[in-house]
């Protein structure tokens, strides 16, 4: 997204705010978090939430370019918290995630990760996935710092070619049959 | 009036609740309820809030403990202490089995009688909850950061633990008296030798003050008396333990008749501070000993260790260590107030509840003001020690707690009813009945240095028709009654599980917000647990096959195990990945000999199960934790 298309959207989302505010009648004071979430309660988003989800994630990040170092630290964060519900390229408990850095923006993703539960409960979105996987994403204790990491791992796997099952990322090895 | 109609008056009215009783009125009896509608707005929890106080207690023969939220009477908890549990694998399990171990092998069941809140200068701090076992004599330390059983220690030289496991003021000691008299060291000698060959012990439990970690202290080796009830001492009485006995004319059969002949037995008051400097001092000697100490070590899984001996002092070699008070006819409760200074009896066939005084009994044995002396023990003059005498109390006084207000409220088994009376003044401010025949009373923190006050609840023995009839076996009844005003007012009445024998209850806020809700992963210890599910396998070692295996929402891994053999034994170490509140799994497996497992988030539970014949044989999730519940399963393949 270029700069200038970031400031558009920025102040596309501070019209949707003062809009909103307009309707729901408050005073120019900042929204507080118990106005915000009863405000997404009643299904009110504005357009930078619909895009980027809801969460601690308020406004654009600027993403430095992949560091080898946070993907394999994401690599071993995945594995350990993901990939129990996550292929990479097919669906397991919740949606494969290979390309997840391409349909959504980072600041989605880092939302989802981060806020599972409103963004599973009140984001429209999150909601649809909800009923499509009939499943809640679990919630993992990933810190922000770890979360930055699993984002350059999924930002890494983005462009390469798809794997056969048993070669997703911390996929359970099958037992041995008889 | 004067005190003689005054008498007539009371003991009339106890005799007419008592005979109200066995006449079996008092089925709709709302004497002493407040308004309807003013109860019900008194006991009140809106849906979503939460209770004042935790409630914890005892489920006696059920050998559990069980937390109700008060004022309102909500059952929150289960908690398993000496009982196998079904429910969540407590004593199935193979990390919880070696908490039941006794030096008789393992002993699945007992009757838990006094929880008791671990103190800090007196007053509950919330951090952990002991209770005795009666039938097997051990002690259990709860931990209130799980709400689980981390500890049980057994006692030696003991039987029938009843006067325990009251606390010293800082938890530094358990205080445990035996019940039964039984030969020490134990030895086949014929019953009727009992004044000769039968002793009791009082055995004193170091806590750590940091773990709440157990270890036995020493003993007392005292007269073979039936020791019932204990407490310690607090303020300026800190440092002493008060033990009732009965049975002082130490008979060995028919107790009901032979062992109520005298017209006083003791309260053995015992100076523990002076007992730990002549345990410094060596004066303890060794006892040979075999005793299980179990506990939950930092993996979650409990370890059984067997000791050897105990340190036993012999009261003629320490003396001024303990004293005998005489206290009219078979004192069950010994109760002392919020000051220190008076401990009350509850001489159970006695007439007046008698209430010595601290002070005066430092005096007494100042003075040397000695009535002979038993095996060595002095025993004090009864009127030395005497502070007063409620007179006209009811009948079968019990049990004894205090308002912190001045106040003293004492259960009457026998006229089923909780009378509250004025320390100093001894006189009788009120009564109320009690639904039927209680047998403990409790109020938050009324056995301690300050209590929080505001309700009493009685224990009650017998049901009969106070709910909807469940056949021959009725749940017991607790019964909450409010103690703010100058009358109790009953409030609520409430079925409890097991035999609600004794309880104690704490602010919330002393509580809720150590509760743990998950634990992390990556402090999990244990020797078999996985930290991801590609770490989930199958190992097999001989006939023995170990899956290492994980869960979350909403799938096992591994679900399909083959490879098994009939005569393989398998453990299935199962780790829950989940790092969520409230989001346990289960496990159970098609015949399996033992129980499920419920393994909380981050937790890893093992359950032992041998195939029996070729098979394939289901297991699945037991505890509805998705949407996608039952697809959570899995197969072993069994082949010959």
């Amino acid at each position: 997204m270029s700069v200038f298309m970031k400031r558009l959207t920025q102040a596309a989302s501070l019209t949707a705010i003062l809009l909103l505010i307009g309707l729901t009648g408050c005073s120019s004071e900042p929204e507080t978090e118990a106005e915000r979430e009863a405000r997404w309660q009643q299904g009110k988003f504005t357009s930078w939430e619909l895009e980027h989800g809801i969460g601690p994630i308020t406004e654009a990040i600027e993403l430095a370019s992949v560091s080898q170092e946070r993907v394999a630290k994401g690599e071993n964060i995945y594995i350990a918290k993901c990939a129990t519900c996550h292929y990479l390229d097919d669906r397991k408990t919740g949606p494969p995630l290979r390309d997840i850095t391409k349909r959504r923006s980072p600041e989605y993703v880092l939302n989802q990760i981060l806020n599972a539960e409103q963004m599973g409960k009140l984001h429209p979105d999150g909601r649809k996935l909800v009923a499509q996987y009939a499943q809640y994403m679990t919630i993992q204790g990933v810190t922000r710092e770890d979360a930055m990491a699993l984002l350059d791992f999924l930002r890494a796997e983005a462009d390469k070619p798809p794997v056969p099952i048993d070669q997703q990322p911390g996929a359970a090895v099958p037992p041995p049959s008889n | 009036m004067n005190i003689r109609l005054k008498q007539a008056v009371a003991i009339t009215a106890s005799w007419l609740a008592a005979l109200m009783l066995l006449t079996g009125c008092g089925g709709n009896g709302r004497d002493g309820v407040a308004g309807t509608g003013d109860a019900a707005q008194r006991v009140y929890v809106a849906p979503g809030t939460h209770d004042e106080f935790y409630g914890f207690f005892s489920g006696g023969f059920s050998g559990q403990v069980s937390v109700y939220g008060l004022p309102s009477g909500r059952l929150l908890r289960h908690i398993p202490v000496f009982s196998q549990y079904g429910e969540n694998g407590y004593g199935y399990s193979e990390e919880t089995r070696n908490l039941l171990m006794t030096s008789f092998g393992f002993v699945p069941w007992d009757d838990a009688h006094h929880p008791q809140l671990s103190r800090t200068d007196g007053v509950p701090d919330g951090r952990w909850l002991f209770i005795n076992g009666n039938n097997t004599p051990r002690v259990a330390r709860l931990d209130l950061a799980t709400f689980e059983t981390a500890e049980i220690i057994e006692l030696p030289h003991s039987a029938g633990n009843h006067a325990s496991p009251f606390l010293t003021p800082n938890t530094e000691y358990v205080l445990a008296g035996t019940r039964f008299s039984v030969p020490i060291p134990q030895q086949d000698v014929p019953i009727d030798t009992y004044k000769d060959n039968f002793k009791g012990t009082l055995s004193f439990i170091r806590v750590d003050s940091i773990t709440g970690g157990m270890s036995l202290a020493f003993q007392i080796l005292v007269p073979g008396f039936n020791y019932d009830l204990s407490h310690a001492g607090k303020g300026p009485s800190h440092g002493w333990a008060f033990f009732s006995t009965y049975n002082s004319e130490q008979a060995h059969t028919l107790l009901e008749v032979n062992a109520s002949r005298n017209d006083k037995d003791y309260l053995a008051a015992v100076n523990w501070k002076l007992a730990e400097k002549y345990v410094a001092e060596g004066r303890a000697k060794s006892l040979p000993a075999s005793y299980r100490h179990n506990f939950l070590d930092e993996a979650r899984i409990a370890k059984s260790e067997v000791i050897r001996s105990v340190k036993i002092l012999h009261p003629r070699d320490c003396p001024d260590m303990i004293f005998y008070i005489p206290t009219p006819k078979s004192p069950h409760g010994v109760d002392v107030d919020p000051t220190g200074e008076y401990i009350v009896a509850g001489g159970k066939l006695a007439t007046v509840i008698p209430v010595h005084s601290f002070s005066r009994m430092v005096k007494a044995i100042e003075d040397r003001e000695f009535d002979g002396e038993v095996n060595g023990i002095p025993v004090l003059k009864y009127e030395s020690v005497l502070a007063g005498e409620v007179q006209n109390p009811g009948l079968g006084p019990l049990h004894t707690e205090f308002d912190g207000k001045g106040y003293a409220y004492t259960s009457m088994f026998i006229s089923s009813e909780i009378v509250k009376w004025q320390l100093g003044t001894w006189e009788v401010i009120d009564r109320a009945p009690a639904y039927y025949s209680i047998g403990h009373l409790m109020i938050p923190g009324g056995d301690s240095r300050a209590p929080f006050g505001k309700y009493v609840i009685a224990l009650n023995k017998i049901t009969k028709d106070r709910y909807l009839p469940t056949g021959p076996e009725l749940a017991h009844s607790a019964q909450l009654y409010d103690i703010t005003g100058d009358r109790m007012k009953l409030l609520l009445d409430f079925p409890t599980l097991g035999e609600p024998h004794y309880a104690q209850a704490i602010p919330a806020s002393l509580v809720k917000d150590r509760s743990v809700r998950y634990f992390p992963i990556a402090e999990n210890k244990h020797p078999h647990a996985i930290k991801a599910e590609n770490q989930a396998r199958v190992v097999r070692d001989g006939n023995l096959v170990r899956v290492y295996m994980s869960t979350i929402r909403t799938h096992f891994a591994p679900d399909n195990i083959e490879g098994i053999k009939v005569g393989d034994s398998m453990l299935f170490h199962v780790t829950n990945l989940e790092q969520d509140w409230d989001v346990p799994h289960g496990f159970a497996i098609m015949g399996a000999n033992n129980a499920e497992l419920l393994v909380m988030p981050g937790e890893t539970r093992t359950l032992a199960w041998k195939p029996q014949f070729a098979g394939v044989f289901p297991f699945y999730c037991t505890d509805f934790c998705s949407a996608l519940h039952q697809e959570m399963q899995g197969y072993v393949r069994v082949s010959n």
